[in-house]
């Protein structure tokens, strides 16, 4: 039996992909414990993939906004053709 | 013994005086004699000495009426029918409205205060409160003064208990004891150490042998399912640590009642059906959560594959730690051969992990050998009742506390739809949650697993999982996943909170 931390607080069971959540009344969870016990220690979890830096574009798109409605906005003037 | 026609004739004077002597005699022993008197008077006496009795001859001196035995006692009495304001046979402190009648042919009553209170009534019914009196009925226990009452002016009957148990509810602490809910598997046949061939019912074995378990449709009358074991490999050389085991673990909040562990510790009952290829003694266990309490009992199969019903009653364990939370209360074990380790005495509560005797069959050791149980009850008391009938989908719910599948369906499904995911991430956090509720609240925070996820467009990615008891979190990190938009679809997923 392999097991992997995960980057929430359950424990991923590798051979059958089963999530078990720290709760003392799963028989699922006292195994853990009790192979924890025997001085296994389980895989680590995913490196977490750092925040994305966004563009002033995904930036806009993501408040809902066009370039367009910005410059309205402001009351900048729309670019020379 | 005298007797006389009661005719002085004329005669001499002696005569005359041994005459009068006989007529006297025979008037002081009330005619007595082996035969009757020659000579009969209507309302004669006569003590008839070959049968024991003083009869009295009727009115038209046609008969003679027996009145009672010479020896002090009656035979037969003959009353009047009697009413009920005038019995027949009353009794003096109680005035003469108090006694027996006949309220008609073939009939006995009792009444009191001029009322019946009961009719026997030939050989078909005894009725109380016939004429429909507010009279109560009531029966006393030893400390209970109200065990069983009839309370006429209100039309309710009311009862203590039933059996020492409650008088409805959930008698039977058994899930799935008729073996009919089968989430997992459908029917399917399952042989794998810890697999479940239905709902509540878990497979345990360690060792040579394997068994092959599954929900099948043979079962006894009045059942549509049991739970069957085949041995597909057999184990004929048992070590002593070996074990083969069907269990069933009953949650502590469903047997906290019976107060084990503890003075006043509940009797309780079990009762099941079994069928089987090798007859002999089986041995089978009740245990606390962990197994430090155990209660052998044994039962023997007397014909080959023949339904047989078992019951046995056990008187509640005193001592030990029994649960009385989420965990387990108490275990059911059925063996079918195991190792030495494992031997107990059948009837006493022992200390020690042990679900069997030393003279229990090896079932294990029979190659193709089959078991089949179902029925399975365990109630307070001492009386085996008959199954508990339970709705199917009141016994599906409650099969779901322990374990569900996740998705439209009742059955394990490919292709099944979760949950959908959000449409509106931000982007500016790599964080994906989408949430299912269970169907019913889960006994502990559950495991979840599928054989495969897939999130639309995102194929083969499983999320990150965290589930409590009432529903499971499902999230998906990084930039891959900005904006998933769409269903998560699994395959086989479920949810198992099992004990």
């Amino acid at each position: 039996m392999t097991y992997q931390l995960t980057n929430g607080d359950t424990i991923l069971r590798l051979t059958d992909n089963a999530f078990i959540p720290p709760d003392p009344a799963n028989t699922d969870y006292a195994a853990y414990l009790a192979w924890l016990d025997e001085g296994n220690t389980p895989l680590p979890a995913p490196e977490p993939e750092p925040a994305p830096v966004l563009t002033t574009e995904q930036k806009l798109e993501a408040a809902g906004l066009t370039v367009a409605e910005l410059r309205e906005l402001f009351g900048l003037p729309a670019p020379e053709a | 013994m005298a007797q006389h026609d009661y005719n002085i004739s004329n005669q001499s004077g002696a005569a005359f005086r041994a005459d009068l002597n006989n007529a006297l005699s025979a008037i002081v022993s009330n005619n007595s004699g082996a035969v009757e008197p020659s000579t009969t008077y209507a309302y004669q006496f006569w003590a008839d000495t070959t049968a024991g009795v003083l009869k009295q001859r009727n009115a038209a001196n046609s008969a003679w009426v027996t009145l009672f035995q010479l020896d002090g006692e009656w035979s037969t009495i003959a009353l009047e029918n009697g009413t009920g304001a005038a019995p027949s046979l009353y009794f003096k402190d109680s005035g003469t409205d108090t006694g027996l009648y006949s309220p008609g042919v073939d009939q006995l009553g009792v009444a009191t205060a001029g009322v019946q209170r009961v009719n026997f009534n030939g050989a078909t019914e005894v009725v109380f409160n016939d004429t429909g009196a507010d009279v109560d009925f009531r029966i006393e226990g030893d400390t209970e003064p109200n065990l069983f009452v009839i309370d006429a002016g209100t039309d309710q009957v009311r009862v203590k208990n039933l059996n020492g148990g409650p008088l409805a509810g959930t008698r039977n602490r058994i899930i799935n004891g008729d073996m009919r809910i089968d989430q997992r598997n459908a029917g399917a046949s399952v042989n794998t150490n810890g697999s479940y061939p239905v709902d509540r019912f878990r497979q345990d074995f360690a060792g040579g042998g394997v068994i092959t378990a599954q929900r099948s449709t043979t079962a006894p009358a009045g059942f549509t399912n049991s739970v069957s074991l085949t041995v597909s490999t057999a184990d004929s050389s048992i070590a002593a640590g070996d074990y083969y085991l069907l269990q069933h673990r009953i949650e502590g909040f469903n047997t906290a009642d019976f107060g084990f562990g503890a003075a006043g510790a509940a009797t309780v009952t079990m009762s099941f059906w079994a069928r089987s290829s090798v007859t002999g003694t089986y041995g089978a266990a009740l245990h606390n959560d962990n197994d430090t309490r155990a209660y052998v009992f044994t039962y023997t199969i007397n014909a080959v594959n023949t339904w047989e019903y078992k019951t046995i009653t056990i008187a509640g364990d005193t001592t030990g730690t029994w649960s009385t939370g989420n965990t387990t209360g108490i275990s059911i074990i059925f063996d079918f051969g195991s190792g030495t380790n494992f031997n107990g005495t059948a009837g006493t509560w022992a200390g020690s992990n042990v679900f069997r005797t030393s003279g229990c069959v090896n079932w294990i050791a029979n190659s193709g050998a089959t078991f089949y149980i179902t029925g399975v009850q365990l109630e307070p008391g001492t009386v085996a009742t008959l199954f508990e009938r339970i709705d199917y989908s009141e016994s599906l719910r409650r099969c779901q506390r322990y374990y569900q599948v996740l998705g439209p369906s009742d059955t394990l499904t490919t292709g099944a739809t979760i949950c959908v995911m959000p449409v509106a991430n931000t982007g500016a956090v790599n964080e994906n949650w989408g949430m299912t509720e269970f169907k019913v609240s889960m006994r502990a925070g559950p495991t979840v697993s599928a054989s495969s996820w897939e999130l639309a467009g995102h194929h083969g990615n499983t999320p990150i999982i965290a589930a409590g008891t009432k529903y499971a979190l499902f999230r998906y990190d990084g930039s891959n996943f900005r904006n998933p938009g769409g269903r998560l679809i699994a395959n086989n997923a479920q949810a198992s909170a099992e004990l």
